[in-house]
């Protein structure tokens, strides 16, 4: 996909034809781990023809425009003002903080020949993801998209998914659709995202 | 000698005409073209492999006095380029997120966006106007045009635009083109209708409350149509 690209008409003169253009809009709300809204936070999305960067606003929504929607994008994001390599935390909470690829860089583990450390601060982000757009489709992956987008990923079925998601939230771990189906639809369309109290696993 | 032209990707009337060294409407309003007037009704929407025909240059004479200056004016006016520029079409079932302000702005006009429109390296910067419309004058020939919405902001953004490959809604890539430029995205006009394109157009007909059927009856065309090629 290159740049979004239009076909329209010429105007003879004298007439009154119109091209009507409306992108589509895409709009994701960054969360931290135990999903808190992050506003302000730095953020880079990547398309397939582009990268967008920037803060998201007050109440953490990042919104740009596409004329295309396309199935994925991949979105990087941090604290506005985190320093971008993260010191480790020697003792951090259990399951405070997810590993990130930019903890990977600094440890020491991680750093080697083939794992070149990022030159610019502004390259790295604390948290990455790849977020689905396109959400049409059969309940099941329908819902298995929603829980990727909001960070339930570990395991491999979607049953695993949604217990993942009813665990974090001190729900009974049914693992079954229709139990968590409404609020998972509500929480993902609408940005309105509850804290949980175990945190999900980013990037 | 008059000529028979076909229709090529990007050619419509004004730019066939222009060719010709002919007003548009000379050439639109020849008797040799009355079944193609009809079948088109627009000058400027044409499909590949129409035939027009292209009558010659007349020679008119004016009589006037010397040493004095005259003016002659050519009929039909500029060719223009018309963008209206809109908010996202409502969400679909599933769409990421929104909120009461950004879904009140879904589907009206953009107004005072601020814009850069290059067509053929003629620069044009300004705001779109209170219907978010941007308007200009464009050589009848012009092909390729960008747009950038928001220069210079964390919002940017840039479609490029080819002018006179806009084809009849009667045709499927017609129906595609103007789903895609409408929000409703179908892929590739291609002139197929796949399973992309029925379902963008479900997500049309659902959004104008027509029966959902992803076909692309003749109801469904026309309120494509109007959608995206009237005020």
């Amino acid at each position: 996909m290159g740049e979004a690209e239009a076909r329209v008409a010429r105007t003879a003169g004298g007439l009154t034809h119109l091209n009507t253009l409306a992108p589509a809009v895409v709009r994701l709300r960054l969360f931290d781990p135990f999903t808190g809204p992050m506003p302000r936070a730095r953020y880079r999305v990547t398309l397939a023809d582009r990268t967008i960067e920037g803060h998201a606003d007050a109440a953490a929504w990042v919104e740009f425009r596409v004329l295309e929607i396309p199935e994925t994008c991949v979105v990087e994001w941090d604290d506005d003002e985190a320093p971008a390599l993260v010191v480790d935390d020697p003792d951090p909470p259990p399951g405070s903080r997810p590993e990130s690829p930019a903890e990977k860089y600094i440890d020491p583990a991680w750093v080697g020949p083939v794992a070149e450390p990022p030159t610019a601060v502004t390259d790295t982000y604390r948290y990455k993801q790849e977020v689905y757009l396109e959400l049409e489709m059969d309940d099941e992956e329908a819902a298995f998209r929603r829980l990727h987008n909001l960070g339930f990923t570990l395991g491999e079925t979607l049953k695993e998914h949604i217990r993942e998601f009813e665990k974090a939230y001190d729900r009974m771990a049914a693992g079954e659709l229709r139990g968590v189906q409404d609020t998972l639809w509500d929480w993902h369309d609408t940005g309105g995202v509850s804290r949980c109290t175990r945190p999900r696993a980013l990037a | 000698m008059s000529d028979e032209h076909t229709v090529k990707p990007g050619d419509c009337i004004s730019a066939i005409a222009f060719a010709a060294g002919l007003p548009w409407a000379t050439v639109w309003n020849h008797p040799r073209n009355t079944a193609l007037k009809q079948k088109r009704q627009n000058p400027n929407i044409l499909a590949e492999g129409d035939i027009v025909h292209v009558p010659d240059l007349e020679s008119k004479q004016e009589s006037r006095g010397t040493d004095q200056r005259h003016r002659f004016m050519v009929r039909g006016g500029p060719t223009r380029l018309r963008l209206r520029i809109m908010g996202p079409p409502p969400p679909r079932s599933g769409s990421t997120g929104a909120d009461g302000e950004r879904a009140r702005r879904r589907n009206e006009p953009l107004r005072y966006l601020a814009y850069v429109l290059d067509v053929d390296g003629q620069l044009q910067r300004g705001t779109t106007d209170g219907s978010g419309l941007i308007e200009c004058t464009i050589r009848p020939n012009a092909r390729d045009g960008r747009l950038v919405l928001e220069p210079g902001t964390e919002r940017e953004f840039s479609i490029a635009l080819k002018l006179g490959e806009l084809e009849p809604v009667e045709a499927m890539r017609g129906v595609q083109a103007r789903l895609n430029n409408l929000g409703f995205h179908c892929g590739r006009v291609d002139g197929i209708l796949g399973p992309r394109t029925h379902r963008a157009l479900r997500r049309f007909q659902s959004s104008v409350g027509l029966r959902v059927t992803g076909e692309a009856d003749a109801t469904t065309r026309n309120r494509l149509r109007d959608a995206h090629d009237s005020a």
